[in-house]
C-alpha cells in the first residue's frame, strides 16, 4: 500500500487534520499539484512494488486540474480516492464512469470549513455526492471527540447504496503538534461508544472498520466479542503507510511527516522504503501510547503495536543533563565532618 | 575534603527517554538504538533528570537502596560508566586540583 499525494490544496479547515506538513508547502514556491510526468513515475513505483492499487490523497485530490487524466492513467489498477466529499463536477463525473468494482471513493464525513463541524450546505453537498457515487462510496469518519455520532452515516449508507462498511479513524497527533487529536486517555470512552454504534449498525448490515492506531485495551474482552459478532474489521495496527509527496518525499504517515521521511528513488520499491522507515523508528516501538504498553503481553507477542507511533514518540522527552562527578573523593561525609 | 579533578557526564543531544510503569526506555536517535533501564538503574535515571548534583544523588541512593555512602557513590559511578559505554552519555574529564 502507498498513498500518492496529488494535490496539497484543500479548502477545508478540519481541526484534526494531520496533513499540515503537506499543506504548509502550498504557495511557498512549491508545486501544489503533481505533474502528469511525476504521476507516471509514481505509477512505475507502484508497478515495481507489486502494488495493484492506486490511492490518491491530498490536500483534496479531486481538485487536481487534470484529475480525469490521472484517473485515466491509473486505469487497469484498483483506484481509491480519499476525499472531503465536496467533489467538483468534472471529477465526480469521471469517478461515476468507473465500474464500482474498480473504484472506491473514501469520503471523510466530518471534513469541514466550519469551526463547529460541517454546516448544512456542506452536509447536503456531500450527501448528494455520495448518492451519485453509490457503491463506489465508502464513508469515513475521524473521531476527535468522545461525543461523536455515526447515526447520520448509517442513514446515508441505507439511502445511497454506499458501501456498508464505515471506516473509523482516530484523530492522531502530528509529532510536532498543531492539530486537535484524541488523547489516549479518552480511548476507553470512545471504545464504549464504538461498541454501541456497532450494535446499532449490525441489524442493517452496516459494519465498522477500524483504521490504524486502535488498541485492544480500549475495549473490554466482552466488547471485542460484540464487535467481532457485529462484523467489525478489527486491527491493532500502526505501520509505515508510505505517503508519497509531490516532491518525492516519502513519509511514514501524515502525523510523522517531516520527522520520519525518506526519498522516492527510481529503483527502490515500497518494501525497501518501508524497511528504511521502520528501521529508523524501531527503537521507539519498545514503548506505546500508555505507560503499561512496554510490559503488555499483547504487545510483546506482536498482537498490538502499542498504538499510534506519533502518539508514542510524543511521550519521549529530552533535556540536557550534566553531572559533575568527583573522580576520587577523600573521606566520607562523616569523616570529613569530624576534621 | 579535597577533590582531585572531576568528570562531567553529559546525556547526548540525540537521546530521548520515556518513563513507563516499570522501566525507562531510552532512545538514541543518532544510531538509532534503544536501551531499557529497570530496577535501581531506572530509579537513578529518573532522579538524575530532576537533580544533577552528584552528592544529592548519592544521598538519595543511600536511602533508597539502603547503601553506605561509599557503596552508593561507587554504584553511581558504575552506572554512569555503563551509560557511557552504551553511548547514552559521554564523559569529559578535567579540572584542577582544588
Amino acid at each position: 500500500m502507498a498513498n500518492l499525494i496529488v494535490s496539497t490544496v484543500c479548502p477545508m479547515r478540519c481541526s484534526f487534520c494531520f496533513a499540515g506538513e503537506q499543506r504548509a508547502k502550498t504557495g511557498r514556491g512549491s508545486a501544489t499539484y503533481l505533474s502528469l510526468e511525476e504521476f507516471d513515475r509514481r505509477l512505475a513505483f507502484l508497478d515495481r512494488s507489486g502494488i495493484g492499487e492506486v490511492r490518491l490523497i491530498g490536500g483534496e485530490p479531486t481538485l487536481h486540474p487534470r484529475f480525469p487524466e490521472l484517473i485515466g492513467r491509473a486505469r487497469g489498477r484498483r483506484i481509491v480516492v480519499f476525499t472531503n466529499g465536496l467533489i467538483p463536477e468534472r471529477a465526480l463525473a469521471c469517478l461515476e464512469s468507473l465500474p464500482e468494482s474498480e473504484c472506491t471513493v473514501l469520503v471523510n464525513m466530518n471534513a469541514t470549513r466550519q469551526p463547529d463541524g460541517p454546516g448544512a450546505a456542506e452536509t447536503r453537498h456531500r450527501s448528494a455526492v455520495v448518492h451519485r457515487l453509490g457503491g463506489r462510496a465508502k464513508l469515513g469518519f475521524t473521531i476527535f471527540r468522545v461525543d461523536f455520532d455515526l447515526d447520520p452515516l448509517f442513514e446515508l449508507v441505507a439511502e445511497s447504496g454506499a458501501q456498508r462498511g464505515i471506516r473509523l479513524g482516530l484523530a492522531q497527533p502530528i509529532l510536532g503538534g498543531g492539530n486537535e487529536y484524541l488523547h489516549p486517555k479518552q480511548y476507553p470512552a470512545v471504545g464504549r461508544r464504538i461498541v454501541d454504534f456497532a450494535k446499532r449498525g449490525a441489524p442493517a448490515g452496516i459494519s465498522l472498520e477500524l483504521d490504524c492506531g486502535f488498541v485492544p485495551c480500549m475495549f473490554s474482552d466482552a466488547d471485542i466479542e460484540i464487535l467481532s459478532s457485529a462484523g467489525t474489521d478489527l486491527g491493532w495496527r500502526c505501520n509505515p503507510v508510505l505517503d508519497v509527496g509531490l516532491d518525492g518525499t516519502v513519509s511514514h504517515c501524515f502525523p510523522l511527516a517531516g520527522s520520519v521521511d525518506t526519498r522516492l528513488t527510481s529503483d527502490l520499491g515500497a518494501a525497501e522504503l518501508r524497511s528504511r522507515l521502520a528501521a529508523s523508528t524501531h527503537p521507539y516501538r519498545l514503548a506505546g501510547i500508555y505507560r503499561r504498553c512496554s510490559r503488555c503481553p499483547l504487545k510483546q507477542r506482536g498482537e498490538c503495536t502499542g498504538g499510534c507511533l506519533a502518539a508514542t514518540m510524543r511521550r519521549f522527552r529530552h533535556r540536557t543533563i550534566r553531572v559533575a562527578v568527583p573522580r576520587s573523593a577523600t573521606g566520607t561525609r562523616q569523616e570529613n565532618a569530624q576534621t | 575534603m579535597s577533590r582531585r579533578g572531576w568528570s562531567v557526564y553529559t546525556v547526548g543531544e540525540t537521546v530521548r527517554w520515556v518513563v513507563d510503569d516499570d522501566r525507562v526506555i531510552i532512545v538514541d536517535g543518532a544510531v538509532p538504538a534503544a536501551h531499557v533501564l529497570q530496577g535501581r538503574e531506572a530509579l537513578i535515571w529518573r532522579v538524575l533528570t530532576s537533580s544533577r548534583d552528584f552528592r544529592k544523588l548519592a544521598e538519595f541512593l543511600e536511602v533508597a537502596a539502603d547503601l553506605t555512602e561509599p557503596a552508593a557513590e561507587q554504584e553511581l559511578r558504575a552506572v554512569l560508566g555503563r551509560w557511557t559505554q552504551l553511548g547514552i552519555a559521554s564523559c569529559a574529564t578535567g579540572g584542577p586540583d582544588g
